[in-house]
């Protein structure tokens, strides 16, 4: 269980999982995220509100009227299991910082911030009872095994430790991998973990389910440039060529306007697609990360 | 500029950068410049300094360093050579005193290193052991009949002798054998001096200057115009002049040579018969000049002159039958005509005739005539060529009459002519059989052909145009015949297109190619060669010369033009030329720098070396420099030097030997000889060895550990065998073999190309051999004191000469350094080119 766990490097499924303990205990008929829209009477308090004018008058609570004259409306919805495909971006960005730069700043590749935080919603939802797929977009493999289905919360925690003693490399998770069959349909919560550095990738996850969540994983060492070093050359040669001195990338704030720039676009992005969107780097601290959890999961 | 440009580099050329890639720099659009691919950095110091030093000290070489030194002067290490000049003109000095001078050289430059002497008619080098031997030599040189140029004698010379440091020439101021002559050329290597031969002062000479034949002369008589000249005038001179043949004088006159001129020409006419009765044969018979001067006559070599008699006679014999008009139709009217007109006596029969006399007459024109063949076709030559051919092997051919085969008119029977050719020139020795290739021959055309195709030799026309010929010439030397086979009838004939005028010269002309006519700018065989410029190893033989017109001159050349004079000063040393002895000697300053560029090149391994194990750590540091310990031990030196057992020399012997030997090789022997009493262990050790005698060898006591050392590589060499069987018990197994050394041995051709290995007595060279190379050499005489110069009781050793000596051993050497490493074939094709 978590101790003094600072940031997502430390994130494991296990981390915080006494969420929604009341709940559990408190529904008898159906387990799962999803709140059905058949309202029901009920006299548990936990689901009391005010009377808004609409409300069916059926679910007021007359007596508590007789005694107050303050209108209160008891419902209840039984919840269903949700459909939930968590989608990780295994592009080649995503294994970035390479492994000399990782090892020499101390810092996790992209990919595995991407792995904890999708197994840790793996465990979130599964112990609330939903379904919960991992699709992992891996490039070049467009036909490949590329699909995990989970069965119970035990082989979530094994997978990780597998991949947690195999370093997160990504070799040691394809013999769990099967052909991904008709995963659009009936999917009702849709979780992508990217770096966006893929622009179409947003497109190509969120036309399938209706609504979904989108986790934007960066490196702190895209972030910040403290790190550069002003003889090094840095460079990337994705679709033109692009070579930089470290000192002409720290002395000018292109590369930090354009980082907000970028962001900025994502979200709205994001917004226009009805998507929630969340930043995220291995600085980030578990505290955070565990309110961002906990206020997707109150929203449904 | 290359040390400029190699500079710059190491400041500019920048090391590779360390690229990192950062994912998220695509996201920005900007346009990028290039990053500086150059840019000035600090070099690493150590490399940078080692290559400035290396770069500098080239620099330095390019400007070729030197230091003049001053060569000194060993005793055994320099030669003298000592070159007597024997043309005709040193024949007025007395010869005693020519002598005295040479001989007070000898014991002048002996002392002084190495002496060696040759002559103007032999360029072989020869050296002396003692003075007796000098005299002796010196006594039997004689002033030879050719005449000399110094200049190009010499040249040949001293590519004989090769480096020698001074050049003595015996000679005397004479202009024609100094003339052309740069000596001063020599002055850089060389020290010339020049040892004048004393003579008379008196130079005035009178001599005979040519002798040749007279242009008009009677019939049945022969003459020579002899031009008798002197180099000075101002006074009469005469005196007689006599023609001998064999011993026997046949004619005698005086002359006299008038005060204003200096030359007098006097005909002398003989009559056959004279010639004949005095035993004249007409063929290679020397005629002997000679004359007697009743007043200055400085030289008398001169006097006397050879030319030879070819049996020269102008005669002709014409074989034609007379038809028709003499001036219009007949074959050889023309022809006489124009034989007269050049001084030829013609006689003319009408059908060929076998008598001997016949035979004497040079030319024979046969002229082809409507009868049969046998009428003018010779058969008593058919004899004559069956006797020369068969005289070729017991020498002496008899000489023959040339012939002109004339056909009679354009229509005349060819397959005759072609029967008599084929009959004269293939001697199918029947005239009534006619060659299958003649048979049914009509046409002039078909003549041709047939002439052509054995193998005669088209006379005018056109090369590509065979018809256009006038004639064909076969000559069948093992015969002594000589045939001119005409195509056209010899007469002016329109159609053929001789007129008139160019019979006489083409008669002329045919006569030249004859050599029964002399041409004004050839030699018609009678005269004697003056050979004006004899150099030794060449065709012309000294022998066969009068003397020269140059040498008969007298004339002295201005002493300006001469090297400095020897003189013997007693008492004092030898005088050298001051500046002679230096010279630029670069090797200081070239050590010097190459030992800095291999101290730079030092440092830059040492300090890449000590880095890279340092970086190892200690264990593996160790281990490397624990392998790298055998590189600084002390060097060992393979060197070849002679190891003598049983003689006692000198080392100075040795010191000379080793300057011959790197002279010529490119070995470097080493200069102290090796000796020793006995074989023993040190001996061993040794490569190869060199005993006095084959008792040394076998009382030895150690034939055993000979073997072990001859197996495991040793060379031995045994001189002064007496005996063939005593070595024969020497045997290592039973694959090695005792046998003569034969002259396609590798000792014979491994360094100079020896015809054969000197014997001695009844004694050969011997050699055993042994897992396919030669092991033991058996020298039937003493060779090392023939080598080394050194006196000795052996006639066989005294007899050898040194040079000889010295090839012999360079071969030697060779083989027992390489062993037969020059029968590859790759060596074959030169050697054999060389033996050719």
């Amino acid at each position: 269980m978590a101790g003094n766990v600072l940031d997502l490097r430390d994130l494991s499924p296990l981390v915080n999982q006494n969420l929604s303990f009341d709940k559990q205990i408190m529904s008898q008929r159906y387990q799962g995220s999803y709140d059905l829209q058949l309202r029901r009477v009920s006299r548990v308090p936990t689901y009391s509100r005010s009377y808004v004018k609409g409300d069916p008058t059926h679910l007021i609570d007359w007596k508590v009227y007789a005694k107050n004259d303050q209108l209160i409306v008891r419902e209840d919805r039984d919840e269903a299991s949700n459909i939930v495909l968590i989608c990780i971006d295994t592009s080649e960005t995503m294994f970035w910082p390479e492994e000399n730069l990782a090892k020499k700043a101390s810092v996790p590749t992209k990919w595995e911030i991407a792995v904890r935080i999708a197994f840790h919603l793996t465990y979130v939802h599964s112990k609330r009872g939903d379904r919960v797929h991992l699709l992992f977009k891996i490039p070049k493999v467009e036909n490949g095994p590329n699909f995990l289905s989970i069965e119970s919360n035990q082989d979530i925690l094994n997978l990780f430790h597998i991949l947690s003693a195999e370093m997160f490399d990504l070799n040691a998770l394809i013999p769990s991998l099967s052909y991904a069959r008709n995963q659009n349909s009936n999917v009702h919560l849709g979780y992508l973990i990217s770096d966006l550095l893929d622009p179409s990738i947003l497109d190509w996850f969120f036309k399938k389910p209706k609504s979904g969540r989108c986790f934007h994983v960066l490196s702190s060492l895209e972030t910040e440039l403290d790190w550069l070093q002003k003889d090094i050359c840095y460079f990337d040669e994705s679709s033109e060529k692009k070579e930089f001195l470290g000192s002409r990338l720290q002395q000018s704030q292109i590369y930090r306007d354009t980082i907000q720039k970028w962001k900025q676009q994502n979200r709205q992005t994001a917004k226009s697609m009805g998507i929630d969107l969340f930043e995220f780097t291995e600085k980030t601290s578990i505290n955070q990360y565990l309110s961002v959890i906990a206020s997707m999961l109150v929203k449904g | 500029m290359a040390t400029a440009v190699g500079s710059f580099i190491w400041f500019v050329v920048r090391k590779r950068r360390e690229r990192i890639w950062i994912p998220t720099l695509r996201l920005i659009k900007m346009d990028v410049s290039p990053l500086p691919k150059l840019r000035l950095v600090k070099p690493p110091l150590i490399f940078f300094f080692c290559f400035l030093g290396c770069a500098m000290t080239m620099i330095w070489l390019t400007l070729k360093p030197k230091e003049i030194r001053y060569k000194e002067i060993n005793n055994y290490e320099n030669r003298t050579h000592v070159f007597i000049d024997l043309s005709p003109s040193l024949s007025i000095a007395d010869r005693q005193q020519r002598n005295k001078l040479i001989s007070s050289i000898y014991p002048q430059f002996s002392q002084s290193g190495f002496l060696t002497f040759s002559t103007s008619i032999n360029l072989e080098p020869v050296s002396f052991r003692s003075e007796d031997d000098f005299l002796s030599y010196l006594n039997e040189l004689k002033v030879q009949r050719v005449g000399t140029k110094l200049g190009d004698v010499l040249q040949k010379q001293l590519e004989i002798v090769g480096k020698i440091d001074r050049l003595v020439l015996i000679s005397d101021e004479d202009k024609h054998s100094w003339s052309g002559f740069n000596w001063k050329v020599l002055e850089d290597k060389i020290e010339v001096l020049h040892g004048i031969v004393p003579s008379s002062d008196d130079k005035r000479n009178t001599y005979i200057q040519s002798v040749e034949p007279l242009k008009q002369v009677q019939k049945q008589e022969t003459g020579w115009a002899v031009k008798i000249s002197r180099n000075y005038d101002g006074e009469t001179v005469g005196g007689s002049l006599s023609l001998a043949v064999g011993e026997k004088n046949i004619r005698a006159r005086r002359w006299q040579i008038p005060v204003d001129l200096k030359s007098v020409e006097i005909p002398i006419r003989i009559p056959f018969d004279v010639l004949r009765e005095n035993g004249a044969v007409f063929d290679s018979d020397i005629l002997d000049w000679s004359i007697s001067v009743d007043g200055p006559d400085a030289m008398k070599l001169d006097n006397s002159y050879k030319s030879y008699f070819k049996g020269f006679k102008k005669q002709v014999l014409l074989v034609s039958a007379v038809s028709g008009e003499m001036f219009l139709d007949d074959n050889v009217y023309h022809l006489s005509s124009a034989l007269d007109i050049l001084g030829f006596e013609t006689q003319r029969i009408d059908k060929i005739q076998d008598e001997e006399e016949l035979l004497d007459i040079p030319l024979w024109i046969i002229a082809e005539s409507d009868t049969s063949v046998e009428t003018y076709c010779p058969r008593i030559l058919l004899q004559r060529f069956r006797n020369n051919a068969r005289a070729d092997s017991r020498g002496g051919l008899s000489s023959l009459p040339t012939i002109w085969l004339l056909p009679g008119s354009l229509s005349a029977n060819w397959e005759n002519l072609c029967h008599c050719y084929a009959n004269l020139m293939e001697n199918t020795g029947r005239l009534d059989r006619v060659p299958g290739y003649c048979k049914g021959l009509e046409t002039r055309d078909q003549y041709i052909n047939v002439l052509n195709s054995t193998g005669s030799l088209q006379i005018g026309g056109q090369t590509d145009d065979l018809l256009g010929a006038l004639a064909y010439r076969r000559k069948r030397v093992d015969w002594g015949a000589d045939l001119f086979a005409f195509t056209v009838p010899f007469r002016p004939s329109k159609r053929v297109g001789l007129t008139y005028d160019r019979i006489p010269t083409l008669t002329k002309t045919f006569l030249e190619l004859s050599y029964l006519l002399g041409n004004e700018n050839s030699e018609d065989g009678t005269i004697f060669p003056q050979i004006a410029n004899f150099i030794p190893g060449g065709e012309t033989s000294p022998s066969l010369s009068n003397i020269p017109r140059g040498e008969s001159q007298l004339q002295e050349i201005a002493e300006d033009f001469l090297p400095p004079k020897w003189e013997q000063r007693e008492g004092q040393s030898l005088m050298t030329k001051q500046g002679l002895r230096e010279e630029e000697d670069p090797r200081d300053w070239i050590t010097i720098c190459v030992s800095l560029i291999i101290g730079f090149s030092l440092i830059e391994i040492v300090w890449i070396f000590s880095k890279r194990i340092i970086s190892l750590g200690g264990g593996k540091a160790v281990l490397i420099l624990i392998f790298c310990l055998p590189a600084f031990e002390g060097q060992t030196n393979a060197s070849t030097r002679v190891n003598l057992v049983g003689f006692t020399y000198d080392d100075l012997s040795a010191q000379r030997l080793a300057r011959d030997i790197a002279g010529r090789t490119s070995i470097e022997l080493e200069p102290n000889l090796i000796q020793s009493n006995t074989i023993g262990e040190a001996e061993f050790r040794e490569a190869w060895l060199w005993l006095a005698d084959s008792t040394t060898f076998l009382s030895s006591g150690k034939l055993e550990e000979i073997k072990v050392w001859i197996r495991r590589g040793g060379f031995l060499v045994i001189e002064g065998v007496r005996s063939a069987d005593s070595l024969k018990s020497f045997s290592l197994s039973s694959q090695g073999v005792w046998k003569p050394i034969p002259p396609d041995h590798e000792i014979m051709r491994s360094f100079h190309l020896l015809e054969a290995l000197p014997p001695c007595r009844d004694l050969v060279w011997e050699g055993y051999h042994f897992d396919s190379r030669l092991a033991i050499i058996s020298i039937p005489y003493g060779f090392m004191d023939s080598l080394l110069n050194r006196p000795s009781t052996d006639p066989c050793s005294r007899d050898m000469t040194r040079e000889r000596s010295l090839k012999i051993f360079v071969n030697i050497l060779m083989v027992a350094l390489a062993t037969d490493y020059k029968k590859d074939q790759i060596h074959l094709p030169e050697i054999l080119k060389r033996l050719r």
